[in-house]
């Protein structure tokens, strides 16, 4: 079917279907975006972002933690942060959003199968992660040994806690899950490490020289687990980094989201860990 | 041969022939004494004579401020871009580069609808320019990226037409044309300033530090710049339920620009001015290693405080405190 | 959609900034469609302070019990507070002289040697005694943005901030620099854009009525200025007319 000409600025229409908070200040929204966008999010790759418009407040760059539903619905982890987000978290299931998209380059599926995948994520990190995740256990015959490592501040900002220990415990993956401090006593039954994500990774023994990173979270955790896991043996082309900017445009005029001579919106938002060397802005 | 030769006397009736083909626009100067591109009335308001204008013709392309979308019933539109057949006379060869430049950026796949919509209609016509001091391109370069080009010769100018619509023009004012001594083949588009190192950002040049004191971030550079088209979007609801999204030049010596939701990853004015280095002369995806400047002299023409970033591509001669 | 609750008000102000709102005729109607103006004393009678508002605007600066007595009241009565105008925000025309006089001299200048001087202190923003949630800034702000920020609040959001300073929409629009080219004392590269210099179009230089642009370089504009031949006093008068303080070493 020919795709009808549409421009690059106009959201196709959308609407909230479902909110599920999954902290206070975290929900997950799943959006049912008409036929047209469909199509397009049918090529979506783990890694890739969608612009999300909330009518009146304005559009925001996020990348989907899940693939693209069957029922033809997007699932979208957000933070209130900002005064998009802040809207978009007031809103009731039917509201109208805006979608537009999917952009820019994922996780490379092709190279990394057949391969180990460890996949590092901090905090609101988990969220374009997990759509990777989810790929990879759908397909999982196509790839190696799977672990997910995955930190928050303290237990209650742990996000698809019961989730992810659900899928640890249908065996497909390791999960090793860590908080900075634990004011609470741990609920829940899947076990968690007080420490920070990198001192999970120093007593993780795995095959470096084939293995494949993905990581995602706060800029400061990017500069500690490069380092960690180059020492481990991991190589720069395979530590896979999911990066964050404020793309405005998507399409790579803009300008906002420049990482060296890179555009983010384009050539990322999964970056290389050897292409970033050299470009101290870049984490 | 065809005649290809116009006299300085034959101008007026020549800007009337332009005007078969569209609304024509020109440097004229403002009550205030400012050169700029306006709509062209009274052929007596031009001013051919113009060093360069305060805004160059991006704003016909690129609109400082643009209404990029309208949602009403909570349905996104696409804005009105606006486009009429304008012919644009009158334009120095380092603005013909400049648009050539952006061209590239908003051309390409997917092309931006309110750009393109204005190109297509956007007719140009080239003239000679006399450097000043302020300029920094080679001398005598004559760009191509035009419609028509008018090299001023003796009592006249000699016309090159570089398009079909050019030939167009040509053909429309034959009556008022005349042979002419043929022209020496105009220089190529001349690189104005070379494109630069990117590790250059990070060198230890004492201007840098200066520069990032004295910058007083008014925006005034990129404003005036011809290939500067970093833009901001913002959505405003409309009290009557709707909500029109803009777009609106922005710069990179802005705080805002490198920020996210709780970071910002140009925190310094020195981050930003390597950035804006960066881009300028060393070009961002897919124009990597493509200098961007096409040496107009409006930044430095423009800056409150003397700022030349391309001193920051020679070796430190003696820097002021 | 249920309407919104609305407070308007001013303390210490000259009223100019409700006047700009009222002057916004042709938002008027939806406005009132929109909103419930529950308490606009300028505006109107009958007005209600024993209710829960949506929104407070809220003009001037405080400077007398009584401003902050109301400045509470609306504050613990409103889910939004946004200081509207430069009084509001930075203490304005009032506070103009809150560095170099005493409140006392002022107060014996106006009202001579009374017995009883009206009880007062030096005019401040409102953000030095209670949250603030939102800012409009000018004196008087322009139209476009208080509508902005009225359909904002309807629409459950705030306007996005400018971040750009009066320079970039002065030179976007092709006046004649009065800074460079006629040596004025103009402030435009340290002042809050958003009033499509409105001054400098007509040739008057940027006053400062918007107060600073987020990270002005208020050192290298004060050196520029020296640099052209103005007097450090005449400069501080002129930056101190509607911002009394201002950090002179700020370069970022």
């Amino acid at each position: 079917m020919k795709q009808p000409h549409h421009s690059p600025h106009v959201p196709y229409a959308a609407h909230l279907v479902e909110r599920r908070d999954l902290s206070d200040d975290t929900a997950l929204f799943r959006i049912a975006p008409e036929a047209d966008a469909l199509a397009q999010l049918s090529s979506f790759v783990p890694g890739q972002f969608v612009q999300l418009s909330v009518p009146g407040a304005g559009e925001i760059p996020i990348s989907p933690a899940d693939l693209p539903a069957a029922e033809g619905t997007v699932e979208l982890c957000v933070r209130r942060v900002g005064h998009v987000t802040e809207l978009l978290h007031k809103l009731e299931p039917g509201a109208q959003l805006g979608l537009r998209g999917p952009f820019g380059c994922g996780f490379p599926l092709d190279e990394m199968a057949g391969r180990p995948v460890l996949l590092l994520a901090g905090g609101l990190g988990i969220a374009p992660l997990r759509s990777l995740l989810m790929h990879l256990l759908r397909q999982r015959e196509r790839y190696g040994d799977i672990t997910l490592m995955y930190g928050a501040k303290q237990p209650r900002l742990m996000l698809f806690r019961e989730e992810l220990a659900a899928l640890a415990a249908a065996g497909g993956m390791r999960l090793y899950l860590t908080v900075d401090f634990a004011p609470e006593k741990l609920e829940g039954g899947y076990s968690c490490a007080v420490g920070l994500l990198p001192d999970l990774l120093k007593g993780f023994r795995f095959d470096a020289a084939s293995t494949y990173a993905a990581v995602c979270g706060p800029p400061p955790l990017y500069r500690c687990l490069v380092a960690d896991l180059e020492r481990a043996g991991v190589a720069a082309q395979r530590i896979l980094l999911s990066l964050e900017r404020r793309m405005r445009c998507g399409v790579g005029r803009c300008c906002h989201c420049g990482i060296g001579q890179k555009l983010c919106c384009v050539d990322g938002p999964v970056f290389r860990a050897s292409d970033l060397k050299g470009i101290p802005e870049a984490l | 041969m065809a005649n290809n030769f116009l006299k300085t006397s034959r101008l007026d009736q020549f800007l009337d022939a332009l005007r078969l083909f569209g609304e024509l626009h020109a440097p004229t100067t403002s009550e205030s004494g400012v050169h700029r591109f306006s709509l062209l009335d009274d052929p007596a308001d031009l001013n051919l004579d113009y060093r360069r204008t305060q805004i160059p013709p991006k704003k016909y392309l690129l609109p400082f401020r643009e209404e990029i979308l309208h949602c009403a019933g909570d349905t996104y539109r696409e804005g009105h871009c606006g486009a009429v057949d304008m012919v644009l006379f009158g334009v120095h060869s380092c603005d013909l580069e400049g648009i050539a430049y952006l061209d590239r950026v908003f051309l390409a796949d997917p092309a931006d609808p309110g750009y393109s919509a204005r190109r297509a209609s956007l007719t140009l016509v080239g003239v000679t320019c006399h450097p000043d001091d302020f300029c920094f391109c080679p001398e005598g370069t004559v760009s191509t990226a035009c419609d028509l080009f008018l090299a001023a010769s003796g009592d006249g100018f000699h016309l090159t037409s570089h398009s079909v619509r050019g030939n167009a023009i040509l053909a429309a004012a034959e009556h008022l044309l005349e042979e002419g001594v043929p022209l020496q083949p105009a220089t190529s588009s001349g690189l104005c300033f070379p494109p630069q190192d990117p590790e250059l950002r990070f060198s230890d040049h004492p201007l840098w530090e200066k520069f990032a004191s004295t910058c007083v971030s008014c925006g005034a550079c990129s404003v005036c710049c011809p290939t500067c088209y970093c833009f901001d979007v913002r959505e405003y609801p409309a009290l009557s339920g709707g909500c029109t999204r803009i777009r609106e030049w922005d710069n990179c010596l802005f705080a805002s620009h490198g920020e996210v939701a709780g970071a910002n990853f140009r925190p310094e004015r020195l981050d930003r001015l390597r950035y804006r280095f960066l881009h300028k002369y060393c070009g961002f995806t897919p124009l990597q290693g493509i200098s961007s400047c096409v040496g107009c002299g409006r930044c430095k023409e423009v800056c409150p405080v003397d700022i030349d970033l391309r001193e920051l591509t020679v070796a430190p001669k003696q820097v002021q405190p | 959609m249920r309407p919104m609750k609305l407070a308007i008000t001013g303390l210490t102000a000259c009223s100019g900034c409700q006047l700009t709102l009222l002057n916004c005729e042709d938002e008027l109607p939806e406005l009132l469609a929109r909103c419930e103006l529950v308490y606009f004393p300028l505006a109107e009678s009958g007005n209600k302070l024993e209710v829960q508002f949506d929104a407070a605007i809220v003009e001037g600066a405080v400077s007398t019990p009584k401003d902050l007595e109301l400045l509470f009241r609306l504050r613990n009565a409103s889910k939004v507070l946004v200081a509207y105008g430069t009084c509001a925000l930075f203490g304005g025309v009032a506070a103009m002289n809150n560095m170099t006089c005493s409140r006392h001299d002022l107060l014996q200048a106006v009202f001579g040697a009374a017995e009883k001087l009206p009880e007062s202190f030096a005019p401040a923003p409102l953000a030095n005694y209670v949250s603030v949630d939102a800012v409009v800034t000018g004196c008087p702000p322009e139209k476009q943005e208080i509508a902005e920020l009225l359909a904002a609040l309807a629409a459950g959001t705030l306007p996005p901030p400018r971040s750009y300073p009066v320079c970039t929409e002065c030179r976007s629009r092709e006046n004649l620099c009065l800074l460079l080219e006629k040596n004025e004392l103009c402030l435009g590269p340290v002042v809050q854009g958003g009033c499509n210099a409105r001054c400098p179009a007509t040739g008057i230089v940027c006053e400062g009525c918007r107060g600073p642009v987020r990270e002005a370089n208020v050192a290298q504009e004060l050196e520029l200025l020296l640099e052209r031949g103005f007097g450090r006093d005449e400069i501080e008068r002129r930056m101190s007319r509607f911002k009394p303080e201002w950090d002179y070493g700020q370069r970022h």
